[in-house]
């Protein structure tokens, strides 16, 4: 008994020198309990009692701010073959966040192809989404993990107006930026052993982040691959189980999910999100990309060519890569345009957007 | 009727064994509601009853386990002390080990090892268990304090502590329910030795016998009848 109260003091002396460490994030905390005054008028887009504390102080989780890196040869000697790597090419700038660095830090602020960008990853969603930081107004921001969540979902803040983002809108929610939206960048989730054959020049983010945390442990145990959800889900959907992966994709308000499966099944997907034609490739287990399909104005359709895991379009013939890019036929040369997207769980996907269609596989 | 059933089965206990058997019920009930009170204090992204339900869902049987364990070993101690032992006694064991009161010191020190380890298991059991809680939020409390444990133990061992964190804190478990075992057996068995030593010596007077006849005394004097042990 001695022993598990020592525990509960032990716990509350590491919460507490962290409280109030921060004006706008601390005054989020009392205006979401309720205890928010006249002078305190804070900009919300979404309802305060339901930014809630996770228990962590701001930063409690800290984000990595100048990031390392290593090679993919050096990097292969501590990452496994199945292992999850987020990657992203910026202008030729090709790199790998390894969600085992990831899953302790959360956020890493980094510039790729001269991009500033935020690779964010919420293990609770499984949501993986990587931001540019440059706002519309031309500022740029540097963020941080605020120790609160909404919808179960990640709440970032930035350092610059220490407002708050969810990573699940891509938009700021709360202080001086709620409401401005964040540029999504298309990225890939892929694993190690088809990222580093596939780019064996990238870029992988270093163990070495300044923080000495376990890497290589992943605290969430089997959290990822059973059924259960052990909080409250604000919008449960029975249409697909609650973590079946989903890659979500939104077109002027209209939101459509597809089963990660399905699109793996497939390999293509020909379809539109409100009269918008979009394709989803998908060459490599887990690596799913969206593309806009329409080359000279013409939207195209595509089929599998397994022999060359690339895909045929049906008006021209032209075989493309996974990439996006015409290697063969009358098109060879063009490129498509890459879409961003949504990657988690069904739960967090529909939390967020309850009106969504789902994709039905025929 | 159960009420009744209750207030039978008491009456027919000695004091000693109604004291132990408050007394562990109490500490056991203690140390589930601190561990659930952890689990609120370190979820406040959930209402109370939302992180109790998650955390019986996920450690109901390190919970109760526990609860049993700790609440078995406060009983054999308190049963132990009641029957004439005491720990501030120890000293005298090495001087009096001829006579017959030694066994009594013998329960004690064995008990008091058998706390130490169940504290141990303890310890053990109830920390790693909170490490499966960390699903409970993005960020969360449990996440935090998991990533502080390369401070204090290294990288290595943290990372062992975090893969098999469940498998340990079932391993703490079992040597707090073991400990507990361990200490009714010994009492058990002491308790028949003393019976025994009764039984080839009706006269002999242990301080064992001094506590029977105040307990005889006490519940005379309540009029609950004898005293049963």
């Amino acid at each position: 008994m001695v022993v598990v109260g020592l525990g509960i003091g032990i716990t509350i002396g590491l919460l507490l020198p962290y409280s109030n460490t921060n004006s706008l994030l601390s005054t989020s905390i009392s205006s979401s309990t309720g205890a928010l005054s006249a002078q305190e008028e804070i900009k919300s887009i979404v309802p305060l009692d339901q930014i809630v504390s996770g228990g962590p102080p701001p930063d409690g989780i800290p984000s990595i701010d100048n990031p390392k890196f290593t090679s993919v040869k050096e990097a292969d000697k501590i990452l496994e073959d199945s292992e999850l790597v987020v990657g992203l090419n910026v202008n030729g700038d090709i790199r790998a966040y390894p969600v085992q660095i990831l899953v302790w830090h959360e956020i890493v602020n980094d510039n790729v192809g001269g991009v500033p960008v935020a690779i964010t990853y919420c293990p609770l969603c499984f949501t993986n989404q990587i931001f540019n930081r440059t706002l519309q107004d031309g500022n740029v921001v540097e963020f941080g993990t605020s120790g609160k969540l909404y919808n179960s979902n990640l709440v970032m803040y930035d350092r610059n107006s220490d407002s708050l983002w969810s990573q699940g809108l891509a938009q700021g929610i709360v202080g001086k930026y709620a409401g401005v939206n964040l540029q999504r960048i298309p990225f890939d989730v892929a694993n190690w052993k088809e990222w580093k054959e596939l780019y064996p020049e990238s870029k992988v983010l270093s163990r070495d982040t300044g923080s000495n945390r376990p890497y290589g442990a992943d605290p969430y145990g089997d959290y990822y691959t059973n059924s259960e959800v052990l909080f409250p889900i604000s919008n449960q959907d029975d249409r697909l189980g609650l973590k079946e992966i989903v890659i979500g994709l939104e077109n002027n308000g209209q939101y459509k999910a597809y089963k990660l499966q399905d699109v793996e099944d497939k390999k293509i997907i020909n379809d539109e999100i409100n009269n918008k034609p979009i394709s989803l490739f998908s060459s490599f287990p887990f690596m799913v990309r969206a593309f806009d399909p329409v080359v000279d104005g013409q939207a195209l359709q595509y089929k599998y060519n397994p022999q060359n895991n690339t895909f045929v379009d049906l008006q021209t013939g032209s075989e493309w890569n996974f990439e996006g890019i015409a290697i063969n036929g009358k098109l060879k040369g063009k490129e498509l345009i890459r879409l961003p997207y949504d990657e988690g769980f069904w739960f967090e996907w529909v939390a967020f957007h309850p009106e969504t269609e789902l994709y039905n596989k025929p | 009727m159960k009420v009744k059933l209750l207030a039978t089965i008491s009456s027919n206990l000695s004091y000693n064994t109604r004291n132990a058997l408050v007394k562990g019920a109490i500490v056991g009930i203690i140390t589930a509601i601190i561990y659930l009170a952890v689990v609120v204090i370190t979820t406040p992204n959930l209402p109370p009853s939302m992180a109790i339900g998650a955390a019986l869902k996920v450690n109901g049987i390190i919970i109760v386990g526990l609860a049993l364990g700790i609440g078995i070993q406060v009983f054999t101690s308190t049963y132990s002390k009641g029957l004439g032992c005491r720990l501030d006694e120890r000293g005298k064991y090495k001087q009096q080990q001829h006579k017959d009161i030694w066994r009594i010191f013998r329960i004690s020190r064995r008990t008091t090892s058998s706390g130490a380890g169940a504290g141990g298991g303890t310890l053990m059991s109830s920390f790693l268990s909170f490490f499966s809680l960390v699903p409970l939020g993005c960020c969360g409390s449990w996440l935090f304090i998991v990533s502080m444990l390369p401070s204090v133990f290294g990288g290595t061992v943290s990372v062992i502590l975090i893969e098999y964190s469940t498998v340990l804190s079932y391993v703490g478990l079992v040597i707090v329910v073991g400990f507990a075992g361990l200490s009714v057996l010994r009492l058990r068995k002491e308790l028949i030795e003393r019976r025994m030593l009764e039984w080839t010596n009706p006269n002999h007077e242990t301080d064992d016998n001094k506590s029977i006849n105040i307990s005889t005394l006490e519940n005379n004097l309540e009029g609950r009848g004898d005293v049963r042990y």
